[in-house]
């Protein structure tokens, strides 16, 4: 991984709000079309070739969380969403990113249901009897070995979240890479691999502890690609599911009820 | 001394010189060079500019010399002594993305600051002399951030381009502006963000705004007057040479901008200059043909804007590989046989050898890894590996990134070495096209992109410096760093290279082993290049590190 520090602000500033109007003025079917293509090349990629989600949330379910119209979804894609992976298309002409909202609004309206065959209530109860809280949290309760999770159904979909817990390495979140290091002596350290330059590394262990350490006293660095969080193939079918189940229904507005 | 003082700390709270304070300004600057060991101060004639090598105290030009050497005489900071580096002083910006390369004349620093603001500073401080201001209008179409890398200076005036597109001419004594004149329109999307160079009477002042859709050129404008003198169209009208290369009216909006200094050779008088990516970057199938003379390196007649020859690295581009590198100027034994060399690190990813005379392409070479030309043939020109253009949902199995090999950031020559030091990026990316688009004032005009969340290896992403034979390109050395770099590198007759790492390192190499020496954790990432001079007889060395300007000397 790059530990490159935060890139400064790309574009001249951010689309303001008022300037917009509110109903998309490109939903014509050749504006679709092309919105289509637009998204192929730029959201796909994280949203599913057809919306169906991935790392980047389900866009065919209707259900958006940082607002439904269309000047909303216009601003999300224009600016991106501080604090997320998701950036903004900058370099996208106005019009392109209409294009894309009209695709978008094409692909909630489908409405389709997330594929969740699993029970949310049962899937709390394997979430809780395999140790899950020991690493990652909800609401503020459990470790912080892996991500909080409060908010990850409406973060990812369904299908992500089912191949997280088969194979937790085939895409691990930025901020959870690990790390190995071996010491001059031969000794090894393991964790969450938090910074790292060209004279020093640091990380966390699975216990927490910060560590700090210089590259002239190692031996070796190794980024294995391979997640902290064992892989859970071994569940049985229907509690994999019903686990899937639970995840998909941590939403933001749960919390609201 | 008290005056002094004072005068300075007026310039911290109010950062607008006022007109009744400019006669006291000019009198600090009379105290300062009085008290400076340099004798000669203002006006930096022509001729001083010729022989710029000759002045190591000052960094005179963009390069640092016409030949863009990007090198420095000066060898008060060694190999053996450079452990004992330490930071003297800091210049705070509080902008982002600080690209600049700032000019000194005898202990004064004249740096710009994003946008497009002047500062004069005294070297040996860093404290400010005077602040020329520079209100940008809002909404200003711009690809790539409010950048701006730099001055010129002949006799007492200093120039600048900026960011809507204008030239000005400032009292370098005053921080006074003299004359402005419009480049072009901003609202056309035109930009300007280049140091301008001056060669004998002329500022020549590239442009930028291939992202948006302009159609190229490099200018040239009486320094006194600022009357233009002459434009080069990069990118030819129907009927001119090189139209047939542009499918209908592509060309209208056919990029080849002009955005990063070049260099001169009084001999021959002819300019290298480089050229940007046609536009759209990523949707070739508008613009059939080789799309000339984006993505080239012209030689051009300072004196009329006529052109002598180009060579163009990359025809028909589709992955926004602009050729607007620092041309190299070098006279070497080439194939058993003196001559007149111009060397670039395209950002293509090979490395080029070009007759500087007739524009003869004599050598290229891959300096990083790249996997969209099977080879260079005998006339230059690259033959194309299929599966290598950007697609609809994008090609991830390109090699080199966006960003290129090399960039814009500063190479440098060491006579000393005979080697030539290269910031160089190792990255595969993602490209993908969108469909053909209209030009839109204010709008990009990309066509596509070469980013699109793909998430790659720590193997298929880092940098390096590499120290190369630039008459053969052949590797001599190279140093790692983590991530693909930004900054530019300063050689030096102390046996060093300096340079910069986007972890915000910035270090010291011995210049003929390539061991690391020094390094100094500025906490920020770096998009500049370095440079050294003296202050009050003790060499000093500069370098942007995130928004601040850091000078380092012994203690």
């Amino acid at each position: 991984m790059n530990f490159v520090l935060p890139t400064p602000a790309q574009r001249a500033a951010v689309q303001p709000r008022s300037s917009l109007p509110e109903a998309n003025p490109y939903s014509s079917a050749a504006d679709l079309e092309s919105g289509r293509r637009l998204f192929t090349g730029r959201c796909g990629h994280c949203h599913g070739q057809n919306g169906e989600g991935g790392r980047g949330a389900a866009l065919n379910t209707g259900r958006f969380r940082h607002g439904s119209s269309d000047r909303e979804i216009f601003l999300i894609i224009r600016n991106g969403i501080p604090n997320t992976e998701m950036p903004g298309t900058f370099n996208s002409p106005e019009a392109d990113v209409w294009r894309m909202v009209a695709y978008v609004q094409q692909l909630g309206r489908q409405g389709l249901p997330e594929p969740v065959t699993g029970d949310a209530v049962a899937g709390a109860l394997v979430y809780r009897d395999n140790g899950c809280a020991l690493c990652h949290s909800i609401d503020g309760k459990g470790g912080f070995s892996g991500p909080d999770l409060s908010d990850i159904g409406a973060k990812r979909a369904v299908r992500h979240l089912r191949q997280s817990l088969l194979e937790p390495s085939a895409d691990i979140p930025l901020d959870y890479r690990t790390v190995e290091v071996i010491s001059v002596t031969g000794k090894s350290s393991k964790g969450i691999h938090l910074n790292e330059d060209e004279y020093s590394v640091h990380m966390r262990d699975v216990n927490g502890n910060l560590m700090s350490f210089m590259k002239s006293e190692l031996n070796e660095i190794k980024l294995p690609r391979k997640s902290l969080m064992p892989a859970y193939a071994e569940l049985p079918k229907d509690e994999l599911e019903n686990l899937v189940g639970y995840l998909s229904s941590l939403r933001p507005k749960r919390r609201a009820q | 001394m008290d005056v002094r003082f004072r005068r300075a700390k007026m310039n911290y709270e109010d950062l607008t010189p006022l007109a009744p304070l400019c006669v006291l300004c000019v009198f600090v600057v009379t105290l300062s060079l009085a008290q400076s060991p340099s004798p000669r101060g203002l006006p930096v004639t022509y001729e001083r500019l010729l022989k710029a090598p000759e002045e190591p105290a000052n960094w005179l030009t963009y390069g640092g010399d016409y030949r863009s050497h990007h090198y420095s005489s000066l060898n008060q900071i060694t190999a053996e002594n450079v452990h004992g580096l330490r930071a003297r002083w800091i210049y705070q910006m509080h902008r982002p993305k600080v690209e600049t390369t700032p000019i000194v004349v005898d202990g004064l620093m004249y740096v710009t600051r994003p946008p497009s603001d002047v500062i004069a500073l005294d070297a040996e401080t860093g404290r400010a002399l005077w602040t020329f201001e520079y209100k940008v209008p809002a909404g200003l179409y711009t690809c790539c951030g409010q950048v701006n890398r730099g001055l010129a200076i002949l006799g007492t005036t200093l120039f600048i381009t900026t960011l809507d597109a204008k030239l000005i001419a400032l009292d370098a004594r005053s921080g006074r502006m003299l004359w402005k004149k419009e480049i072009a329109d901003p609202a056309l999307n035109y930009t300007a963000t280049a140091a301008p160079l001056v060669v004998k009477d002329k500022v020549i002042a590239g442009i930028a705004g291939a992202e948006g859709g302009i159609r190229g050129f490099l200018d040239a404008y009486d320094a006194k007057t600022g009357e233009r003198a002459w434009r080069f169209w990069t990118i030819p009208a129907p009927g001119e040479p090189g139209s047939e290369t542009w499918g209908g009216d592509s060309w209208r909006h056919g990029g080849g901008s002009t955005w990063i200094t070049g260099s001169y050779d009084p001999e021959l008088n002819l300019l290298y200059w480089g050229t940007g990516n046609p536009g759209p970057d990523y949707n070739g199938d508008v613009r059939p043909g080789d799309n000339l003379y984006s993505c080239s390196l012209l030689a051009l007649d300072p004196d009329t804007g006529k052109l002598k020859w180009y060579f163009q690295f990359t025809p028909h581009d589709t992955h926004d590989w602009d050729a607007t590198q620092v041309p190299v100027l070098l006279d070497s034994t080439f194939d058993g046989r003196l001559r007149k060399l111009v060397v670039v690190p395209s950002r293509n990813g090979f490395y080029y050898v070009l007759d500087r005379q007739t524009g003869e392409f004599l050598l290229a070479k891959p300096y990083v890894k790249q996997t969209w030309a099977k080879e260079i043939d005998k006339k230059g020109r690259p033959v194309v590996n299929p599966g290598q253009e950007p697609t609809q949902e994008g090609n991830d199995s390109i090699w080199p990134g966006v960003d290129g090999g090399n960039n814009w950031m500063s190479p440098s020559y060491n006579p000393n070495t005979k080697l030539l030091y290269v910031s160089a990026r190792e990255e595969r990316r993602r490209f993908f096209k969108t469909d053909a688009l209209e030009f839109q004032p204010g709008e990009a005009y990309f066509g596509g992109g070469g980013g699109g969340g793909a998430r790659f290896r720590p193997e298929e992403s880092w940098g390096k410096l590499i120290a190369m034979t630039p008459e053969t390109g052949k590797i001599q050395w190279e140093h790692r760093i983590l991530s693909p770099p930004w900054a530019g590198v300063l050689s030096t007759a102390g046996n060093l290279v300096f340079s910069a790492t986007p972890s915000g390192n910035f270090y010291a190499l011995d210049a003929r082993t390539g061991k690391e020496l020094w390094h100094f954790n500025g906490g920020d990432r770096v998009y500049a290049s370095p440079i050294t001079f003296l202050s009050r007889g003790k060499q000093l060395i500069t370098i942007p590190i995130g928004d601040v300007l850091i000078a380092f000397g012994l203690e």
